[in-house]
């Protein structure tokens, strides 16, 4: 009876093995096949495209779409101004992340208990509905803090926007990202062994010499993983950009390449369109090559605690 | 040896020097860009209030405006199909991808590439995701390969519910299978070597190892998706339909708080409208999580 069932469910489990193996494959195909045809769309003159041949690899390779996007649309600057907020953000979150999460999961004190809820439940809080109020908050800090600055040095023409920077961009995106990653980053700190800890302390070390000596080096892959999802969260975001980026010269690429799509799709251009589209995700799709290891074991390590 | 007695003791000097240089500021500047934030939307949802000068006092008004707005009631169910169907396809997807590639034995470098290749879309921005999905649709290459016809205005105006429904999955998949994956590998080999000993087949591994063991991942999966349902929307529906609710006429509650706030200069009516959401995503994850416990256990 038994072995009988078994051969049944053999040849089941085999043809049902084929059927996911297919769709597996076609699912794979929904994400390659997009990306291949963006890719072959940016190659190509926009004389073929608007031929209707819109989708087979183009005939002369066209790289003078990168060139004109690259150059009419101002691309320099916001991939400049990209990699200003990621880098100044990624710094900014990962001191801020790696301290706070030493100290609540090193000190031991009885206040310190209250802190680590505090970030704890901050982590229930919507971000995207934050971005309304905290708009309007950090104009009125602008408005104040402009009218003092006027009123001290007796110039009316001094005139700025705090809103409409990129440094206050970036702290924003720092300070925002912190909960999840310090509630993560604080288990594993609390794993640390405590007798390494009273050890240097015995020897005269300072606190932050068993900071960053002693602590990091045993939490140093999560903290990587923590920066590189940083590092690509920064890269894409938008909502908050669009909203508090006014000054054109200021836009990051998720901004910016709205413009860029509305200028040449305009001009029915659609090559360049996806030349644009292909340099702001090249950057992000390099460090995932690179990185791919360490982003999707960081995405179970940080599930193990939840 | 003191510091090692003293676990609920005082901190040294050092200890304070660090909490006051480090500790301190995050924490002021985490309190003042999301708790203030939070406290003053909710408190200039009971004003008429435009976000510069005077503010009147209109009690509930806002809320009562919000609750009998249709728009809103559409924004509302438009946001909960969204999540509805999102869930059911990113979980039935990502769970068979997760035991397929674990259970079925393919091959090293099979399963590699089709990890690689799934978490493509979750490194992505939506910006990028959103426009390229656009153009594939309205640039008639969807007609192209399915040989349907173009409607009039274009798939994406025509169809935008089953759209973003499609795209906002398609995003979703690849790291939270990685996440399942990981948890089916952490389940004991021995576990399997015994229920094939017993004779249970593939199904009944599935049904009474695999599953049962990858529910607590399950349930955190659904509940990152209805906490994220939101912004996630808005994303998509801003980049798909463009910047006004008024366009198109279809909306997510994410996108009529911000138009209120920024199109229409109504920041108290905006606020109100964060809280209900709030509100609502807070029952939402009771519901879920009442569900989900309650089928664990069953």
């Amino acid at each position: 009876m038994v072995r009988s069932n078994k051969g049944r469910d053999a040849i089941v489990t085999g043809s049902l093995r084929w059927l996911l193996r297919i769709l597996l494959y076609a699912w794979g195909v929904t994400i390659v096949f997009p990306l291949f045809w963006t890719l072959a769309t940016s190659l190509k003159s926009s004389k073929q495209f608007m031929l209707g041949d819109i989708w087979s690899w183009p005939r002369v390779m066209y790289l003078s779409n990168y060139y004109k996007a690259w150059t009419e649309a101002d691309m320099g600057t916001y991939m400049f101004n990209t990699i200003f907020v990621v880098v100044l953000t990624v710094v900014l979150f990962t001191i801020m992340c790696t301290t706070t999460s030493y100290i609540l999961g090193k000190y031991e004190f009885k206040f310190i208990k209250f802190f680590e809820n505090y970030y704890f439940l901050a982590m229930m809080i919507p971000g995207m509905l934050l971005l309304v109020p905290l708009y309007f908050q950090l104009d009125g800090v602008g408005n104040w803090l402009q009218t003092l600055v006027q009123t001290v040095l007796q110039n009316q023409d001094i005139q700025f926007k705090i809103t409409d920077s990129l440094v206050v961009l970036s702290i924003i995106y720092a300070v925002q990202a912190l909960p999840t990653p310090i509630f993560l980053l604080t288990g594993f700190i609390k794993g640390v062994d405590k007798s390494f800890l009273e050890a240097a302390r015995i020897d005269g070390a300072g606190e932050f010499y068993v900071f960053f000596r002693i602590v990091i080096p045993f939490v140093k892959p999560i903290v990587l993983f923590e920066a590189l999802t940083r590092f690509m969260g920064t890269w894409n975001e938008y909502m908050t950009a669009l909203t508090f980026l006014e000054t054109e010269s200021h836009y990051t690429l998720s901004v910016g390449i709205q413009r860029l799509i509305a200028k040449f799709s305009y001009q029915s251009d659609y090559g360049a369109v996806f030349a644009g589209l292909i340099i702001s995700l090249l950057p992000i799709m390099i460090l995932y090559i690179l990185f791919q290891k360490t982003i999707q074991n960081g995405t179970d390590m940080s599930e193990g605690l939840k | 040896m003191k510091q090692k007695m003293s676990r609920i003791g005082r901190p040294s000097s050092g200890q304070w020097g660090f909490m006051l240089l480090f500790g301190l500021p995050p924490f002021l500047l985490f309190t003042f860009v999301t708790v203030v934030p939070m406290i003053s939307s909710a408190y200039q949802s009971f004003f008429d209030y435009s976000g510069y000068g005077d503010m009147t006092w209109v009690g509930l008004d806002n809320y009562r405006r919000i609750l009998t707005d249709p728009i809103f009631g559409g924004a509302v169910v438009n946001d909960v199909i969204i999540l509805f169907f999102k869930v059911i396809i990113v979980l039935v997807l990502a769970v068979t991808f997760a035991v397929s590639l674990t259970r079925l034995n393919f091959g090293h470098s099979e399963t590699n590439v089709l990890r690689f290749v799934y978490y493509i879309p979750n490194i992505l921005s939506s910006v990028v995701i959103a426009k390229v999905w656009k153009y594939f649709f309205d640039l008639e290459l969807f007609s192209l390969v399915t040989g349907l016809t173009t409607p009039e205005n274009g798939w994406v105006s025509t169809y935008p519910l089953p759209i973003i429904i499609f795209v906002a999955s398609w995003c979703g998949i690849g790291a939270y299978m990685v996440i399942l994956i990981a948890a089916i590998n952490n389940i004991s080999k021995e576990l399997y070597e015994a229920a094939e000993m017993d004779g249970a087949g593939q199904f009944r591994q599935l049904f009474s190892i695999t599953l049962p063991a990858i529910l607590p991942q399950v349930r955190y999966i659904a509940i990152s998706m209805l906490t994220s349902i939101i912004g996630s929307n808005m994303n998509f529906v801003k980049l798909f339909l463009g910047e006004s609710m008024h366009g198109s006429g279809f909306t997510v509650m994410g996108v009529y708080e911000y138009d209120y706030a920024f199109s229409r200069y109504e920041l108290g009516y905006a606020n109100a409208a964060a809280v209900i959401l709030m509100a609502i995503v807070i029952a939402l994850s009771y519901v879920f999580n009442y569900v989900i416990t309650r089928k664990e256990k069953s």
